[in-house]
Order: structure tokens, then C-alpha cells, then sequence
């Protein structure tokens, strides 16, 4: 192989250097003349083998003489190794072989060219490890790469090894959305000792090899993604995010097919012993989890044999995985005193591994206890086909440990239950996975408390059984709910878990975003004092997670947005630092703003500037560090050396402090290598303002983190009552409320102007500010939380009060709180806005009506109506003179329909009082309104009145949802069903709070789904989805 | 921006042809700026998308082979005929399962799995072909690749299966997970080619500030997590494809743009409220930005899925597009279902005969162009996601033959052979493209 450099003084340096060599040998003969004699018969015998292996792709090694030179070809061709440095000369060292010699590298990998692996491939490897590299990982410092072909997590492969344990990893990366999949090697690898270590992926599975014996091993049915083709295959660091690793390499070869074990220990150099294969069958039963088979494997390797000292090892590691730890401490230490000569590499091993021992490791356990909590919280039912055989076996014992506990209810599944729902439901729900007729063999999927869910609210809401089928007693009806509601609660809530622990039930989403369109708009009139221009921002952004625009996976920035913001950054710059009559200022601009700040700033700016630090604190919600300090400063001198004036050098300067990420983005900065972590008090100050404000936090939010106040419980409830006091809290309102309910569209809206000239766009807007003001004025006025259904007033302002027909005793000078008589308007569910959002452009619509009532309020999906159902207008054509009430229930003559559609009716029947533009009505073209409807549970509502009874009684089911919206509006994301108990957890606080507004945004700010996050590893350990 | 009511019909028609005004200059073409090495002008690539499928017995051409003849509903291109190719027959089998817009829409230009989602994990399965031109051509143009829209963004989740509506307005994607969100407004398009004022393009305090904001980005990028990273990654390409825009324009002081830009400015569009002029005036950006060489390839949607529009083409219909492209054999809506499906074949049409009327070399712009209207299903009643509709025109000078009907009636060639087949006459060294089982010629 040929060592390529960049520059010809370097090569000159190297040139004493090149009293080595490195190729690759294809053909016996290409094996350097004299190496086989001088090196060992077990190495000769891994070199024959590798040179005629049909499919070896690659095969480097140094030797001590300098030979040949030049590039031979192998499979493909060529095949070359570079060190691509001109700084760090290339070190070489004595190798585990006399006439080979070693590469010692650190930060500086070796690189070739990538081969193609997607078949299956096998790479091995001779290395010996020293320590941890100089150079730290910033994704993950306690662990290094060793061999890199893409970054291990969304391509290619990654090795990679745990300081200083010692413990290697091998991950598979598969393409986005996924991750990566990874499997941990049982056996540890001794520093300074020369390991050979080998991977092999077949279609079936991932193995590791160390030292010639299976280490770890996974059945994982994922294919090989080839990383995008400039990608080098790196040994040593390969910038992934780990850190490097002191290490010396010696001979490494790749092949484009899977070898087996006996392959595998022939080029670890170690006996193929004719009883190799039971051995193999032994480390491949312990790597599977079967510790018990694995001793019973081991008892047929004779005492005398020379892989005695390699079984004795196994069997003290099997004891460990049995958690026999003396039993295994003894078995290391009788093979550390073994007098077996060739054993050195096990014997170091052993020593290395009772010390641990002695030291109080206790590591399969900790392994254990780390998947149990995993495979608890995201769904052991799923039934993902990936599952290791470690994390397979630790399934069965824990159904085998709960289906002790859980006796009791199984059979009363299968003598009282199962018969009702096989009776009852059977026609209809075949197919259904808590009607399987086997599911009372699995004990854990029957009592998942997720399956039995949905159930439980068909039944309690008397939808299921629809009318027209076979009425299920009430007495059988009570029996099912009881039974659902003895199952036990997933299990991470159940324990006293601490905060620490408590993050690990929420999966991992990316939090970080960019700020929204909002956000940006408060956060610029914040700093600067000014309005952006409207056309000048960016376009709003779809709402996603649970339905807001906060949600980090839909806010997307693409390039055109990035030029947006810049176009953006640079006009508000502008206009706040010459401000004249034609540039509207914001009207909160006094004095002590920061816009002020940079106005009064002393030229020429420098980063230094105290002024200019205050406002940078503000805007980046933290101080700035001294290495971004001199980056501004050296762009200021770059400026000035470009010839800029003074005041161009401070719009510079600023828009750069805007446009950076700091500002731009919420971003939380994990602390090193922890999978979970508590956001910081600045972190934490951000996402607070962004909840209650849509904004940045102000000086005396930043002044509270600054003093790690907000960790108090106390003082961060002062904190968020001062916030909800201030006006920026009516973002409430607008940001969160609208979102919530679905109104923010709804100037667009049409209707017949010719039925409805009072109607216009702007009273659409009016309507919008009257439903913002009725959220955020519950929730910042620390109103029960009732009141948003059972509010006896209105927010009006003059024009829409004279719109409604309200007649206020005085004439409104701006926004109020109107009461009502007789409740005739007040609420959610009498807002104008919902009903010109549920209403087509001639007349209203109980079906929209209904179902806005179910999905928005009491947070039951609805699904979709078949796709052979004939549209409305026909059964209105076919039967002009029927009212739309009887029209609709014409259309609803099916069973399957009426299951779904006899609630959505009954609650849009109610409002049939209000008319499609929001106002009051008596009669629909001349005929009564009939606004009486019968609930599926047989409740009786008539009318605006009895529908808000109807939905305050279902308290069970109107709160969880607005806390569940409501976190999902601050957090950013959607929520799992694994975060179903942390939910209720918020809901539980809320209650003992007194259900006002203010519990309800305390107990969510003080959640761990507030505060905590949980991040991805470089790659998932296989076996848990 | 909906036709409200109280537009008349006669309004509308006489809206109808609106255009941005436009400096017709000579060639200010590639041909001044072209390197040595180009011998004749490059191939330019645009694919339009127009919702909610078609009414396929109006659309496919009554005979198969060298005569094509062309329906009701594709006559607009009858004048453009030895150009034309129509395809019936096309499938996309990953549309099949789940129902709904957002699986047949976002995967247009991909043909691989979309990732039902709330926002989470997005996926539309590959780089959508505008895409990959677009990273094939990098560093020839200043821009990257032009992505449009009409409509504004759809939000929220479809409460039917519980899906982001984002789906539905994207047909770019960068990379399977990272859609390329379209420009609807004509302002910033504009200010995105031309810059906000003629010494906007390319100045240098735009590279002082854009390699300090890059800096910045990469040394917070290292201390975050993986999952943050991937969020800023985004930034950090978004003000890098900035940045080396500028650096090209710096490099190409000859370019076409720049000259557009500063001495040839044309006039800076406002935003319409009319639906046709909206439509009229991006696909103008279009043929701008090819004309300037500003980019090489685009991808246009027409209007957003399940589009609500409404077409006054019967007297007094209120209904939107989407309704009436769930007909249930209704013939009243079938025929309303036609016109709309024709009037965008109108505005596709008109789009070709703006390119043809640009001289370059010794033809025209559109010589070198390929252009593909189609729809990600065929029949909206049924949501069909086989047998699609697509309209591909080629230049005279992209050496295709068209005026031909393409008939792959047993319905299971991929979409992808034909943007395989499309990368391949790029001169991209692609062997598959997405489901692709080879190429269609």
C-alpha cells in the first residue's frame, strides 16, 4: 500500500520514515518473501487463510524491512491506506508478531477507502489499546471509536470502546428515521495487551468476536445502509463524537462475506481445538443470556485440554451473569493462577476482571437493571421481532416473576370476562388484539393496561355496543370496568422513582427547535423595540406534535427561511438604530428597554462594551463566553479593517448576535456523557418565558437563574405568577388557546354574504380575540378552571357586543368582561368563533359541531367516516322536506354509523342555537329550533345549558385533555402513551392545587416532561425499539 | 387566496394572462457566462404538481403509440404536440397503504414510504429527484434548486388519521427526513434572486456575517446532543447553501444574475390575491430564474393538497376542488372535475410557451427543458395511487422524441423508472432512483 502525503515537505520529512511499508497481500505469493518463516505458525496459518479467501477485500499489515512498495490489487482496486498529516509523523511500534510492525496513533486515524458491504461483511482487526485518546468527544467523552465506516448510528458501522472498562461496542447504523442498533461485548479487552477483535454481520444477526471467542451477539434482521460514497473508512478517530483512543494497530482485513467461529479463532491466532465447536456453542449460549446452558455446555471440556483456561473464564463470567459474584470472583482468580503457558491473554483478563470484582463492579446487573427499566417503559406487547436473545430471556423471567403476582386477575379474564366480550363484541371486532382468543397466555399483553384503554371508554361512554346489537347487562357492564380498572398502572410510576430516573420514561424527541414565528416577532420587539415588516418574515409554520406550532419536528428550517430571517434581522437592526416617524416603533420602547441599550451605545462598538454584553445576555438568555466574545470582536475588526463605518460595524454586529443560534434556537446543552439530564436555570428561564410569553425572558427572570432561584419551588411559583400578571402573558391566549381550539385560521372562513351580510373577516378576528381573552384570562387571572366551560360572560368590545346584540349598560371603551343573562353566551362552547369554525357558508353543521366538542375539548379522536358514505347534500336533495335535524337522521340509519355519530349529533343538536356566524337564533327559516338530544348514556340535554353541564360533568375527560394539550404546547412535542402516568401525575398535582390557572401551568412547569430530557446514545442497544 | 364570492366569471377570465412584467432583453444567457467546456446549453428540469388527481377517462389519450391524440382535458398542449409525452399506467406501490393525501402527495418525487407522523419523525423516504439534480448540479448555479408553492403552508394534524397536514405541501425533500419547505410568496422569491436592492447581491458583509454565523453554529453544534444537532444541522446547511451562493457571485462577476440584478432589474412582484395570478406570477419566477441561470432545476406546487380553491366554471359552483374531486359519480361534479383538471393543464401550457418565447442559442429556452405536471393519484374519488397522471414536455434540443403516448397498461412500472430514466439523461451515473426497477427510455 502506498502512504499518500499532502505536502512534499513532508515527504521529505518521512522519507527517513519509510523503513516501512504497508500493502496488501492478495495471493500467497504476495505475501512478503520471508515473512511466513519469521512469524509464528498460527499466524502463517490466519496469513494462508486470509490470502485465499475468495472474498477478502482488504488486508493491511507493516513490516519491519522496507520491501515493496506500490499498491497490489486485491478485489478492488486500490486499495490504499493514508495518513493524511503533515504534523504527526507516523509511529511505528514492535507488533504481536516478530517480523510485523504496528501503527500507533491517536487523534490522527488511518483512512481508506470504503469497501461494500451490504451482503454481510466480516472486519478484523490486531490492536492493542492503551488509554483514552487527547482528543475528548463532545457527543460521548467515556467512550472512543476504534473503526468507523459512516458514524455507526444512520450508515455503515461503528467499533467503538467504554473508558475504563474496556468493554467494546459494535452498532449498526440504519438509515433516518431509525437509529442505530448496537450489541456490547460481555468480555472485557485488557489495556496494553494485543487483542485481535472481530465483527461479523450476517442477514440474521450481529456478532462480536474478541480474542477469538463470541463476546456478544444479537439477532437483529437489519441490512447493512452504505454510508454516501466519500466517506472513508476510518481506524482510529473518526470525529463522530467520541472521543480517540491511545491506540496500536496492527493488521487488519476486511471480507464481503460472514465467517464462521472456526474462521474466526483461526485468525485470532488461537487453537482450533477439536473441541472448539463446544466452546463456541458455550460463549454463544452465554452471549444469548442462557448462563445455565453455557456451564452445562462447558462441563464436557476436559480439565487437561488446552482451551481448559479459556473455559474456566467462560464459566466465571457465566457466573457473573447469575450474579454468583464470590462464585465468580473464584473462578477468576484460580484462572489468573493457572500454570497453562500460551494463556496470557485470558489470564490478564481474569485478573482484570476480579479486580473489578473486588472493587464492587457488579456489571451484568447493572446491565440487567438498566433494560429492565427500557423494556418496562416502551412496551414489552409490542412484540419487536429485533430482540436480542439477552433481552428475550429477561422478558420470559419477568413474565414468569408477574404472572406469579397477577394470577388473580388472568383468571378472572378468562372465567368472567372473556365470555361477555367473546359474546358481545365478537362480530364487529374480530380482529381486535384484546379479543384474541390465545392473549390469556400472555399475561403481560393481557393486563397492559394501553390495550384495555379504548375499551374502557367505548363502555363508559355507551357507544359500544352500538344501538341495534345485543345490549350488554349492567351488571356484565360493571364487571368489565372493574376489571380494567384493577389492572395495574404501568410500572415506572408506580415506584418511587426519583427525578433521575423519571426521565427515562419519556422517549427521546428532539426539543431543540428554532423559535416560531411568534416567538421571533416578541423576542425582536423585545431587543429592539420595533415590528418586524410582515412581508419580510417567515411564512407561519404547521403546526405539528399535539397540534401546535411549537412543535420542534414541523419546525423546519430550510434555506429560503434562513434569508427570511436574515432579510429580517437586518431591517429591524436598521430601523431600531434610526428611528424616524416613517418606521412604526413598538410602543413598549421607554427608557430602560434594551432597544435603548445598543441606541446609547458609545462608538466604535467593541465586543467589550458592558452595554453591548447586557443586550447580548438578553438576547442569548446567557452570558456569552469569552471564546464567542473574540469572535465578535474579530468580526468587528474585519468590519473596520474593510473600511466600515462605526455605525454599520454596530448593525454588524448585531445582526450577527441575532442570526446566531444562541438566539435563534432553544437549544439545551447536555452535560458530558449522560443519557438524561435536568435542563439548566437558563435553559430552563427560556422555555419558561416561551411557555407564558411567546418571548424571551426579561432582566429579571435571567437575574433569578443567574442566582439558581428558579430550582425553588417557591420562587418559581413567584416567578410564574409575576409572569402571568404581566401582558406578554396574553400569548396565552392567542398562541395557546387559538392553537388549542383550532380558531387560528379563522379569518378565512367563508360564508354567503347574501345570507349573512353582517359577517365579515374582521369580526372573524373579533371572535378570534374573544375566544384568546377567555383562555388567557382563566388561566392568568387563576380562575377555576371550570370557568372555561361554565363562564357566565363574554369578552366583547364594542362592535362585536353590538354584533352579538348584547347591550352593555355603558358603551365599552375597549375590551371587557361582559356578563351574560340567562347564560345564553359564556364559555368555550358558546364562542362565536367555534361556531363560525363548525359551520359550512349557509348553515350550520351538528356533525362538525359535535365532533369539534369530542376532539377539541373532551380529547376523543374521531375517526373518519367510511369512504363509501354518500355525501349530505344527497339525502337533503332526496328529502327537501325534512329540517336538517331529520335529514341527519335519516343519514345515520346504520349501526356502524350510529355508533360514532349518535354522540357527535346529540352534542351539535345542542348548539343548533347559535347560528352559523355566531349569533343567537330562534328558529332555522321559519321553523323552531329543536335543540333537545339524548346522550348514548341516556343524559337528557337540551340546548347551549344542558350541553355544558353535560361536558363539566365529564371532568375525567375535558382536563386530562387540556393538560395534555397544554404540555404538549410547552414542551414542544408530542406526548407517548409511555408518558400516560406522568400526565396523570400533572393532572393529580393540578387537582390538589385547586384546579386554577395558575396549578395548572405551576404543576406542568415543575413536571420532569418540563425539565428534563432525554437524549439518545450514540447507537441503541438491540433489542428495545 | 380563494376566488371569494362576488368575483364574476368575467373578472376572472379577464385576469387570466396576467404576467409579470418582464424586460425582454437579448441574450443575457448562459451562453455569455458558459465555461469552455459547455457546448450547448445546459438541460433544465422543472416538476409541477397540481392535487387531487384527475378524471382519468378525460385524461389518457384514446391511442396508444407514435399517434398521440390528445383528450378534453390535456387540449391546451395540442399546439405544443411533438413535444408532448403522456404516460398512463405509471404506479407508486408505497402509496397504496395508509389512505389518506398526505401518503400520495409528499412521496411524488420520491415513490418511497411516507412516515405517518405527527411531526416527530418525518420521512418521505428518499431525496425527492428535484433534490438529487439539485446536489448533482451543485456549484454550477448560484442558487441551489427553486422550490415553489401557491398556497400558504398547510398546518395542523389531519384529524382523520391523525397526520401531519405538512405533508401535503411539500414535494422537495433535501433528504428523507428534511423537506425543502416551498416559497409561496412572489416578494421573497424575488428578493431571493435579485436581492433586495441591486447592491444587495453578493455583498460583502453578507460573508463576513454568514462565516461568523456558521462559526458560531459549528462550536455550539459540538457541545449539544445528537438529537439537537440534527435540529441545527439544518441552520448550519441553510446558511452554508448562503454563504457559497454569495462566494459563487464573488467568483462569477459575469454571471447573468448579477447582471439581471443590477443593471437589467426587473420590476419586484406583489402578492396577488387572486388565485390565477398568484399561480401566473411564480411560474414568471420560474421562467426568470431559468432565463438568469439562477438555477437549473424546480419543483412548483400548483396548489396544496385536498386544495380548497374554488372555480366559478359552472354558473354558481361553490364547491372547493377537494369536494369535487370526491365526485361519487356524480356527472355534474365530474364535469366541474374536468375543467379544473384542464385549467391546470392551461397554466402548465402557458408556463412551456413563456419558455418558448425566450431566444437562446439558436432556438429557445424551452429546447432545453424538461418539464413533468402530474398528480401523486389518479382518480381523488378513490384515492387511486396507480395508473397516474403525467405530462412530460421535452425540449427540442434534449434530443426525446415526443408527440408519443406512453402505455404501460398492466400498471406496475414505477414513477421512478421515469425519474430514473430523467437523472440518467442529466448525466447523473444513478443506477436506481427511489422503487425504481429500470428506466423508461
Amino acid at each position: 500500500m502506498l502512504l499518500r502525503f499532502r505536502d512534499s515537505q513532508a515527504l521529505l520529512l518521512l522519507l527517513p520514515l519509510l523503513t516501512v511499508a504497508v500493502w496488501i497481500g492478495s495471493r500467497v505469493s504476495r505475501i512478503p518473501a520471508g515473512l511466513l518463516e519469521r512469524n509464528s505458525t498460527a499466524w502463517q496459518q490466519a496469513a494462508r487463510f486470509r490470502s485465499t479467501h475468495p472474498h477478502l477485500v482488504r488486508w493491511s499489515l507493516l513490516t519491519t524491512e522496507m520491501d515493496r512498495s506500490g499498491p497490489v490489487n486485491v478485489a478492488d482496486t486500490p486499495a490504499t491506506i493514508t495518513w493524511n498529516s503533515t504534523a504527526t509523523a507516523l509511529q511505528t511500534v514492535a507488533a504481536h508478531e516478530p517480523a510485523l510492525a504496528a501503527v500507533s496513533i491517536d487523534q490522527q486515524p488511518l483512512e481508506s477507502r470504503p469497501f461494500s458491504a451490504t451482503a454481510g461483511f466480516t472486519f478484523e482487526m490486531w490492536f492493542r489499546w492503551h488509554d483514552r485518546g487527547s482528543v475528548v468527544g463532545a457527543n460521548n467523552s467515556g467512550a472512543g471509536t476504534l473503526v468507523a465506516l459512516g458514524d455507526g448510528v444512520h450508515d455503515g458501522f461503528a467499533l467503538s470502546i467504554a473508558f475504563p472498562a474496556g468493554i467494546i461496542s459494535y452498532s449498526l447504523g440504519r438509515p433516518v428515521p431509525k437509529g442505530g442498533v448496537s450489541i456490547v461485548s460481555m468480555t472485557r479487552t485488557p489495556p496494553s495487551i494485543w487483542t485481535h477483535l472481530a465483527v461479523v454481520q450476517h442477514s440474521e444477526g450481529m456478532l462480536l468476536y474478541v480474542n477469538g471467542a463470541l463476546a456478544a451477539s444479537a439477532r437483529s434482521p437489519v441490512a447493512v445502509t452504505q454510508p454516501a460514497g466519500f466517506r472513508k473508512l476510518r481506524i482510529g478517530y473518526a470525529g463522530n463524537g467520541d472521543s480517540s483512543v491511545r491506540m496500536d494497530v496492527a493488521e487488519w482485513a476486511a471480507y464481503t462475506q460472514p465467517l464462521s467461529a472456526s474462521q474466526i479463532s483461526l485468525l485470532a491466532q488461537s487453537e482450533v481445538h477439536p473441541l472448539s465447536e463446544v466452546f463456541s456453542k458455550a460463549r454463544a449460549a452465554l452471549c444469548a443470556g442462557d448462563a445455565e446452558q453455557c456451564l452445562a455446555l462447558l462441563q464436557q471440556i476436559p480439565e487437561e485440554s488446552s482451551l481448559a483456561v479459556a473455559a474456566r473464564f467462560t464459566a466465571a463470567e457465566c457466573f457473573r451473569e447469575l450474579q454468583k459474584w464470590d462464585d465468580a470472583l473464584q473462578m477468576f482468580l484460580q484462572v489468573r493462577q493457572l500454570p497453562v503457558p500460551d494463556a496470557q491473554p485470558w489470564q490478564k483478563l481474569a485478573e482484570l476482571e476480579a479486580l473489578a470484582l473486588q472493587a464492587g463492579e457488579r456489571r451484568s446487573s447493572s446491565l440487567l437493571a438498566r433494560r429492565s427499566q427500557q423494556v418496562n417503559a416502551v412496551d414489552v406487547s409490542a412484540g419487536a421481532g429485533a430482540n436480542s436473545g439477552f433481552a428475550a430471556a429477561l422478558q420470559r423471567w419477568q413474565q414468569a416473576a408477574t404472572v406469579q403476582q397477577r394470577q388473580p386477575l388472568t383468571l378472572q379474564y378468562v372465567q368472567s370476562i372473556a365470555p361477555v366480550l367473546q359474546a358481545h363484541c365478537r362480530d364487529c371486532h374480530e380482529q381486535s388484539p384484546w379479543l384474541s382468543p390465545t392473549i390469556h397466555t400472555q399475561p403481560l399483553q393481557l393486563l397492559a393496561r394501553k390495550l384495555w384503554l379504548p375499551v374502557r371508554s367505548e363502555l363508559e361512554s355507551r357507544r359500544m355496543p352500538p344501538a341495534g346489537c345485543p345490549e350488554l347487562l349492567i351488571a356484565h357492564r360493571r364487571r368489565i370496568l372493574h376489571w380494567i380498572s384493577e389492572l395495574p398502572a404501568p410500572d415506572p410510576c408506580d415506584q418511587q422513582l426519583t427525578d433521575a430516573r423519571r426521565h427515562s420514561i419519556s422517549p427521546i424527541a428532539a426539543v431543540g427547535r428554532r423559535l416560531t414565528r411568534t416567538e421571533f416577532c416578541n423576542a425582536i420587539q423585545q431587543l429592539l423595540g420595533v415590528i418586524p415588516r410582515a412581508d419580510l418574515l417567515p411564512p407561519p409554520e404547521a403546526a405539528g406534535g399535539e397540534g401546535f406550532d411549537t412543535a420542534a419536528g414541523t419546525l423546519i428550517m430550510s434555506s429560503s427561511t434562513a434569508e427570511l430571517f436574515q432579510a429580517c434581522v437586518e431591517d429591524c437592526v436598521q430601523r431600531c438604530l434610526q428611528p424616524d416617524s416613517d418606521n412604526p416603533v413598538s410602543p413598549e420602547s421607554t427608557a430602560d428597554q434594551p432597544a435603548e441599550l445598543i441606541r446609547q451605545m458609545q462608538m466604535p462598538p467593541r465586543a467589550g462594551n458592558p452595554a453591548l454584553q447586557k443586550w447580548i445576555r438578553l438576547a442569548w438568555r446567557r452570558t456569552p463566553t469569552a471564546a464567542e466574545l473574540q469572535r465578535l470582536e474579530t468580526l468587528l475588526q474585519d468590519a473596520l479593517n474593510d473600511g466600515v463605518s462605526p455605525a454599520e460595524m454596530l448593525t454588524e454586529v448585531l445582526t450577527a448576535v441575532l442570526l446566531s443560534p444562541s438566539f435563534l434556537y432553544v437549544l439545551e446543552i447536555p452535560p458530558h456523557s449522560q443519557t438524561g439530564f435536568r435542563i439548566s436555570q437558563h435553559e430552563l428561564a427560556t422555555r419558561l418565558a416561551l411557555f407564558l410569553w411567546s418571548a424571551l425572558p426579561d432582566q429579571q427572570l435571567l437575574d433569578a437563574a443567574d442566582q439558581g432561584g428558579l430550582s425553588n419551588d417557591r420562587q418559581l411559583t413567584l416567578q410564574i405568577r409575576r409572569m402571568l400578571q404581566h401582558p406578554r402573558a396574553s400569548s396565552l391566549g392567542t398562541s395557546f388557546g387559538l392553537q388549542w381550539l383550532g380558531l387560528d385560521q379563522l379569518p378565512r372562513a367563508q360564508k354567503d354574504p347574501t345570507v349573512y351580510p353582517r359577517y365579515s373577516p374582521q369580526i372573524a378576528s373579533l371572535m378570534q380575540q374573544e375566544a384568546a381573552l377567555l383562555v388567557s384570562s382563566v388561566l392568568r387571572n387563576d380562575r377555576p378552571l371550570e370557568e372555561l366551560i361554565a363562564a357566565d360572560y363574554v369578552w366583547v368590545n364594542q362592535q362585536l357586543a353590538d354584533y352579538y346584540g348584547l347591550n352593555p349598560v355603558e358603551p365599552l371603551t375597549d375590551w371587557q368582561r361582559l356578563t351574560v343573562p340567562d347564560g345564553a353566551r359564556g364559555g368555550l362552547l358558546a364562542l362565536g368563533a367555534v361556531m363560525v369554525a363548525t359551520s359550512t357558508p349557509t348553515r350550520t353543521s351538528p356533525v362538525l359541531r359535535g365532533r369539534w366538542v369530542l376532539d377539541r375539548i373532551l380529547g376523543q379522536r374521531v375517526l373518519p367516516a367510511p369512504a363509501d358514505v354518500p355525501a349530505f347534500e344527497q339525502t337533503a336533495k332526496s328529502h327537501p322536506q325534512l329540517t336538517l335535524r331529520q335529514q341527519l337522521e335519516q343519514h345515520r340509519s346504520s349501526p356502524s354509523c350510529r355508533a360514532c355519530h349518535e354522540m357527535m349529533d346529540s352534542l351539535g343538536f345542542a348548539l343548533e342555537e347559535l347560528d352559523p356566524v355566531g349569533r343567537r337564533r330562534d328558529n332555522i327559516a321559519g321553523q323552531p329550533i329543536d335543540a333537545a338530544a339524548v346522550l348514548p348514556d341516556g343524559t337528557q340535554i337540551v340546548g347551549l345549558a344542558g350541553l355544558r353541564q353535560a361536558v363539566l360533568q365529564r371532568r375525567n375527560q375535558w382536563l386530562p385533555h387540556l393538560v395534555r394539550k397544554m404540555t404538549g404546547y410547552a414542551a414542544g412535542r408530542e406526548l407517548f402513551n409511555s408518558e400516560e402516568c406522568l400526565l396523570e401525575e400533572i393532572v393529580q398535582q393540578t387537582e390538589k392545587d385547586g384546579a386554577t390557572g395558575v396549578a395548572l401551568v405551576t404543576s406542568i412547569v415543575s413536571s420532569s416532561i418540563f425539565q428534563w430530557r432525554r437524549l439518545s446514545s450514540a447507537a441503541e442497544t438491540v433489542g428495545v425499539p | 387566496m380563494t376566488i371569494g364570492f362576488g368575483n364574476s366569471r368575467r373578472h376572472f377570465l379577464r385576469a387570466a394572462g396576467l404576467a409579470l412584467p418582464l424586460p425582454w432583453l437579448p441574450s443575457l444567457s448562459w451562453q455569455a457566462f458558459a465555461a469552455e467546456t459547455l457546448e450547448k446549453p445546459p438541460l433544465r428540469t422543472a416538476f409541477l404538481h397540481f392535487p387531487n388527481g384527475a378524471w382519468m377517462p378525460d385524461w389518457t389519450p384514446a391511442d396508444q403509440g407514435d399517434q398521440l391524440i390528445l383528450s378534453t382535458s390535456l387540449q391546451p398542449l395540442q399546439p405544443l404536440l411533438p413535444l408532448v409525452t403522456v404516460f398512463s399506467g405509471l404506479d407508486k406501490p408505497h402509496s397504496r397503504t395508509p389512505d389518506g393525501h398526505a401518503h400520495k402527495t409528499a412521496n411524488f418525487l420520491t415513490g418511497m414510504p411516507v412516515n405517518s407522523t405527527t411531526g416527530r419523525d418525518f420521512s418521505a423516504g428518499g431525496v425527492s429527484v428535484d433534490q438529487q439534480i439539485a446536489q448533482h448540479l451543485h456549484g454550477q448555479t448560484p442558487l441551489h434548486s427553486l422550490v415553489l408553492g401557491v398556497e400558504p403552508i398547510a398546518g395542523g394534524i389531519d384529524p382523520a388519521n391523525g397526520v401531519t397536514l405538512l405533508y401535503g405541501s411539500c414535494i422537495s425533500w433535501q433528504s428523507a427526513g428534511r423537506p425543502v419547505l416551498p416559497q409561496v410568496s412572489p416578494e421573497s422569491v424575488f428578493d431571493r434572486l435579485f436581492g433586495r436592492s441591486p447592491a444587495d447581491v453578493g455583498r460583502t458583509s453578507s460573508r463576513r456575517l454568514l462565516n461568523f454565523v456558521l462559526e458560531d453554529a459549528r462550536s455550539i453544534s459540538r457541545r449539544l446532543g445528537r438529537d439537537d444537532q440534527m435540529k441545527l444541522q439544518e441552520y448550519l446547511e441553510a446558511v452554508d447553501s448562503m454563504e457559497s451562493r454569495v462566494r459563487f457571485l464573488n467568483q462569477h462577476p459575469q454571471h447573468p444574475l448579477l447582471q439581471f440584478a443590477q443593471s437589467a432589474r426587473p420590476q419586484r412582484p406583489e402578492t396577488p390575491e387572486d388565485f390565477h395570478q398568484h399561480l401566473s406570477v411564480m411560474l414568471d419566477l420560474l421562467v426568470l430564474a431559468f432565463r438568469c441561470d439562477a438555477v437549473r432545476t424546480a419543483s412548483v406546487m400548483l396548489a396544496n393538497d385536498t386544495s380548497q380553491q374554488i372555480f366559478p366554471f359552472e354558473n354558481g359552483w361553490t364547491e372547493p376542488h377537494h369536494s369535487v374531486s370526491h365526485h361519487q359519480a356524480d356527472p355534474q361534479r365530474i364535469r366541474q372535475y374536468q375543467h379544473i383538471n384542464r385549467w391546470y393543464v392551461q397554466q402548465f401550457a402557458a408556463l412551456a410557451r413563456r419558455l418558448d418565447q425566450i431566444p437562446e442559442g439558436p432556438g429557445t429556452l424551452l429546447d432545453s427543458c424538461l418539464l413533468l405536471l402530474g398528480s401523486g393519484m389518479a382518480d381523488g374519488n378513490g384515492h387511486v395511487p396507480d395508473d397516474l397522471p403525467i405530462v412530460l414536455l421535452t425540449g427540442r434540443a434534449t434530443g426525446l422524441i415526443g408527440g408519443r403516448h406512453g402505455l404501460y397498461a398492466d400498471r406496475t412500472v414505477p414513477l421512478c423508472n421515469l425519474y430514473l430514466s430523467i437523472l440518467q439523461k442529466l448525466g447523473l451515473p444513478a443506477t436506481s432512483f427511489g422503487d425504481s426497477d429500470g428506466t423508461l427510455f
